[in-house]
């Protein structure tokens, strides 16, 4: 990945270089955010967790081969009702691949020919102080039956899941015939789960950079326990 | 009525409070209760009044900086059709009214299958091969503990199903799934 204008080690390492794009104004007169919806988390949760899960799917632990697909780097925040940054907060993603392919074996499964071997599916990232989280991916596509790309989203800590959702792209034109998104009645919700994907100018490769900001409904702390399936990291 | 900000404080805390167990919002009833981020198609009267919460100085323009969310932005600028870097209650309600218009008369073409559909709003059509639809788990006031065991059940069910279908039968499905006035995802 030579050519990719954010070098894959200080990436890994989350150094700063994308840290601008994530800048977060926070409300100067403290309102209450308004709340992230939760959307279903549908049946492509990897049921056999990959070996990797770090934060870079176009790369397969140490493989020479990225996954195919438009580069995205993926940013945002984790954020309590009042825009307080969530730390420790575990941002699990998981997405088809460019060949419409999820990483589950009721999916990859019988689709083994036409899947991207080369795309993770699935990638992990613990917040630190600022709430942020940062991941190396492939803009998502449509797939027969979900006209809308998305991203999947979850968000846990320790042994609480806090939210389940998915992000669509803002302007896509599959997003007004997809079940999903049209089951998301209410049109402030709609504008709370659009992202848009921008390209990068200094990227030579057309690499893109998207934001998604996640604001919890209340504080982690104060849920009731509620058990998530797999537990820990 | 005209919510106050304490009202509206308070409103947040109970809405937070109140959806411990959000589940997909498609259907969900309101019971009456306050509107919120629920997934009902919220009233434009209702969301206008969201926005303008935001309205700190009270002075009916609310600006960019008073909204603090850059994820409202592109709303702001679309409602803002002045360009005056603010929008009013009026500006808001014209906005959404058209939007939600858009909304309702089904939102573009394609879907096919079976359009039965229940009323906007209502609860969703269970989908095929559903045990009970996240409406019909709402209106029976499952407890945590049954949603679970039903998640079960349900889960028993996908799997069953889903070694009978060929993956074209499943993708038929799905397509059939979908439709306007469904207010219900397809289970993806
Ligand atoms: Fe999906």
């Amino acid at each position: 990945m030579r050519e990719s204008f954010f070098n894959r080690r200080a990436f890994l390492r989350g150094g700063a270089a994308l840290g601008a794009a994530a800048l977060w104004t926070p409300g100067v007169f403290a309102e209450q955010l308004l709340r992230t919806p939760s959307l279903t988390e549908g049946p492509f949760y990897p049921d056999k967790l990959p070996l990797d899960t770090d934060n870079d799917l176009l790369v397969i632990n140490d493989s020479i081969t990225p996954a195919v697909g438009e580069i995205t780097h993926l940013t945002g925040k984790v954020l309590g009702p009042t825009g307080s940054p969530i730390k420790d907060a575990v941002v699990e993603i998981w997405q088809c691949d460019a060949k419409q392919v999820y990483l589950h074996t009721s999916d990859s499964g019988p689709k083994a020919k036409q899947q991207d071997k080369n795309f993770q599916g699935f990638g992990r990232f613990t917040t630190g102080s600022t709430g942020e989280y940062r991941f190396r991916t492939i803009k998502p596509v449509a797939y027969p039956g979900r006209p809308a790309p998305h991203i999947h989203v979850k968000v846990k800590k320790g042994d609480r899941e806090l939210l389940t959702t998915q992000f669509m792209v803002r302007g896509h034109a599959g997003n007004a015939r997809d079940g999903v998104f049209n089951g998301t009645r209410d049109l402030i919700d709609r504008e709370l789960i659009l992202v848009d994907f921008k390209p990068i100018k200094e990227s030579k490769v057309g690499e893109l950079s998207a934001n998604f900001v996640i604001v919890l409904g209340r504080t982690p702390d104060d849920r009731d326990t509620q058990p998530t399936r797999t537990r820990g990291r | 009525m005209r919510l106050t900000s304490a009202f509206l404080l308070t409103l947040g805390l109970f809405l937070t409070l109140s959806q411990t167990d959000a589940h997909p919002p498609p259907g969900k009833k309101g019971g009456g209760g306050p509107p919120g981020s629920g997934g009902k198609a919220a009233s434009v009267d209702d969301m206008v009044q969201r926005l303008m919460a935001f309205d700190a100085n009270k002075d009916g323009k609310l600006t960019k900086e008073e909204l603090g969310d850059e994820r409202l932005n592109a709303l702001f600028d679309r409602a803002d059709a002045q360009k005056h870097g603010y929008v009013t209650k009026d500006e808001l309600a014209a906005l959404l009214t058209k939007e939600a218009a858009a909304v309702s008369t089904g939102g573009g073409p394609g879907g096919g299958g079976p359009s039965g559909g229940g009323p906007p709003g209502g609860r969703p059509r269970p989908q095929p091969g559903q045990v009970l639809s996240s409406g019909l788990q709402d209106e029976l006031q499952l407890t945590a503990v049954q949603k679970k065991e039903l998640a079960q059940i349900q889960k028993t069910v996908d799997d069953a199903l889903g070694k009978i279908l060929t993956a074209e039968q499943k993708s038929q499905l799905e397509g059939m799934q979908r439709g306007p006035g469904n207010g219900g995802p397809p289970p993806r």
